[in-house]
């Protein structure tokens, strides 16, 4: 039970009491049913000792249910214990047709009963054969009587079950309501702090970079006519480099904020789930060509390449690789080498990227971890990059693992295992 | 007089000139031109490739067709225009271009277009096209045995 919540128990009450009440309807409507039955038996023949026995929920047992005189419960049993020995119960069983038997001077008739799929039990009738007129006419009756009643029975017993059945499907559907309800509030929390991550974000980021290309353009404006060229150059590539700092965020806002959707979409994962890169090496030379940054440090790369394929987009690919690329370019001095090496494991193709420049704090390195679990907000103040969360998220989708080797000021070494393509 | 002839024939089989100004494309084609045992001549500028050409008699030429100071299509003339490297076959190796700098490349006397990203496969397959099918087969038997060259990419 502990795992329902209190709405849930409300749902559970409600249907045991419902269930009860569904109970009590079937065994007064039966009673109903029974005692009109024995009134019409009355009324015909005018015959006081009749009793219907009922079978007892999983024995062979019966048991007096209704009688329509006012023998005690003694009386019936003796009989019933005297009928059982004789055999006659052991017949109606066995034929399930209407037997009749005397015992001790008296005359007794069996009437089976049927429910739905099982024996229900009997009508049992004491009765002195001279003082009926016709009593094949009688057995007749009796016969149509247990009938109707076998009849009323079974329609009794199938209404239950049916009200029973609507009744589970009722639980069942509002028991799967709540915890669609349960998701869907988990989405919307999920969207509402991924929308306040980047909304409190954004704006902190997006003004450094901004002020600095308005306060450079507005003072080269004033002073366009007394600015030194040399002056106005720095001045102009300040603003460039801004410019492009300005750029870098939004594009990759905008790449994170693309990916944090699709990590709650589980269609769309499948399907990025299915992609490949087909050639590592084509793609990354491809990065390295793309870039004229890159050209610049050309004798410091260190290229070893194994060509494989590999399960992640193209797309995804390139943007892992363009981030970790740039981040070995940007974090390091020219002139140190920046390794890049891929390997083809049995399952997995390692991909290296070693660069030695500044390296990364162990602080530095928790509190990504911490960022790819949305605490964006904290993080963002303190100007850590947006670059390593991309390729923490890409990972993250794409079922590829990371693992980061630093020491500050020495060199980084990320290493990502990235699954090969399936065979198609 | 007979050998020396045949020798030089035997090393211009070899011999493919690269022409780009993107420095990753030779380090990545020189890499696996050579494991399949061809000798490669790179060029980062127009002026170098056309010399280069000129001086080099190679095989095949793979030309950017995008390059700072002369497109590909003037280097094409130029190289067709002298009598040397007139019959070299050149194929432009560039970014998505369009249909008719394509076209009018292939009425000047292009081999062949391929787009960047190339993939080894390509490349391999314009090559058996412009040298011939048994050009492999020849680098595979004189090709050093110990080295294994890398043809197991295209799972022949």
């Amino acid at each position: 039970m502990e795992k329902y919540a209190s709405t849930d128990k409300q749902i559970i009450q409600d249907f045991l009491r419902t269930f009860k009440e569904l109970c009590q309807n079937f065994e007064n409507e039966l009673d109903k049913v029974c005692a009109e039955l024995l009134n019409q038996i009355k009324k015909m023949y005018d015959i006081e000792n009749v009793a219907i026995f009922r079978k007892m929920p999983d024995t062979l047992d019966f048991e007096l249910y209704k009688q329509l005189g006012d023998k005690n419960q003694n009386y019936w049993d003796n009989i019933y214990q005297a009928i059982l020995d004789e055999g006659s119960i052991g017949n109606l069983l066995a034929t399930c047709s209407m037997i009749s038997t005397n015992l001790s001077e008296k005359s007794y008739l069996l009437s089976p009963l049927y429910g739905n799929k099982d024996f229900f039990g009997f009508i049992l009738v004491e009765y002195n054969p001279k003082e009926i007129f016709d009593n094949s006419m009688f057995e007749d009756f009796l016969f149509i009587c247990s009938n109707y009643l076998s009849h009323k029975i079974s329609n009794l017993e199938l209404t239950n079950k049916i009200t029973e059945l609507e009744q589970n499907m009722n639980l069942h559907i509002a028991d799967r309501t709540i915890s669609l309800v349960k998701t869907n509030q988990q989405l919307a929390d999920k969207i509402r702090s991924l929308y306040k991550n980047l909304s409190m974000a954004l704006p902190h980021e997006f003004r450094t970079p901004l002020n600095q290309i308005l306060g450079n353009s507005d003072f080269l404006m004033k002073h366009y006519n007394t600015t030194e060229p040399n002056e106005a150059k720095e001045i102009i590539s300040d603003i460039y480099v801004s410019c492009r700092r300005l750029q870098t965020l939004i594009e990759h806002y905008l790449v994170l904020s693309q990916l944090e959707l699709i990590a709650i979409n589980i269609e769309q994962l499948e399907e990025i789930r299915n992609a490949r890169t087909e050639s590592v090496e084509t793609s990354i030379y491809n990065i390295l060509s793309s870039k004229s940054d890159y050209e610049l440090r050309y004798e410091d790369f260190k290229i070893e390449l194994e060509d494989a394929s590999i399960q992640m987009s193209e797309n995804f690919f390139v943007i892992l690789m363009t981030e970790l690329i740039d981040n070995a370019v940007k974090y390091s001095d020219n002139g140190n080498p920046i390794i890049i090496k891929t390997k083809a494991e049995p399952d997995y193709l390692v991909l290296t990227v070693i660069d030695y420049g500044i390296g990364i704090s162990p602080e530095d390195l928790k509190k990504i971890d911490a960022y790819t679990q949305f605490d964006r907000d904290k993080l963002e103040q303190q100007g850590l990059g947006l670059g390593l969360a991309i390729v923490y998220r890409i990972a993250d989708i794409t079922n590829s693992k990371i693992m980061i080797d630093s020491q500050v000021n020495d060199h980084t070494k990320i290493e990502i295992y990235i699954p090969l393509a399936k065979n198609l | 007089m007979e050998e020396s002839t045949e020798n030089k024939e035997r090393v211009d089989i070899y011999k493919i000139l690269i022409v780009d100004d993107d420095v990753w494309f030779h380090k990545y084609f020189t890499k696996h031109l050579k494991s399949w045992g061809f000798e490669v001549i790179s060029a980062y500028n127009p002026y170098e490739g056309i010399s280069l050409a000129a001086k080099e008699y190679p095989k095949l030429i793979f030309l950017d067709y995008i390059m700072p100071e002369m497109n590909g299509d003037n280097v094409l003339k130029i190289l067709k225009a002298v009598e040397q490297t007139k019959d070299i076959p050149v194929v432009f190796i560039s970014g998505n271009l369009s249909a008719d700098v394509i076209g009018a490349a292939y009425k000047i006397g292009a081999k062949g277009f391929l787009t960047k990203p190339v993939s080894l496969k390509v490349i391999y397959k314009k090559i058996e096209e412009c040298l011939g099918s048994e050009v492999f087969a020849k680098l595979k038997l004189e090709h050093n045995p110990n080295d294994e060259p890398d043809f197991k990419v295209f799972n022949l």
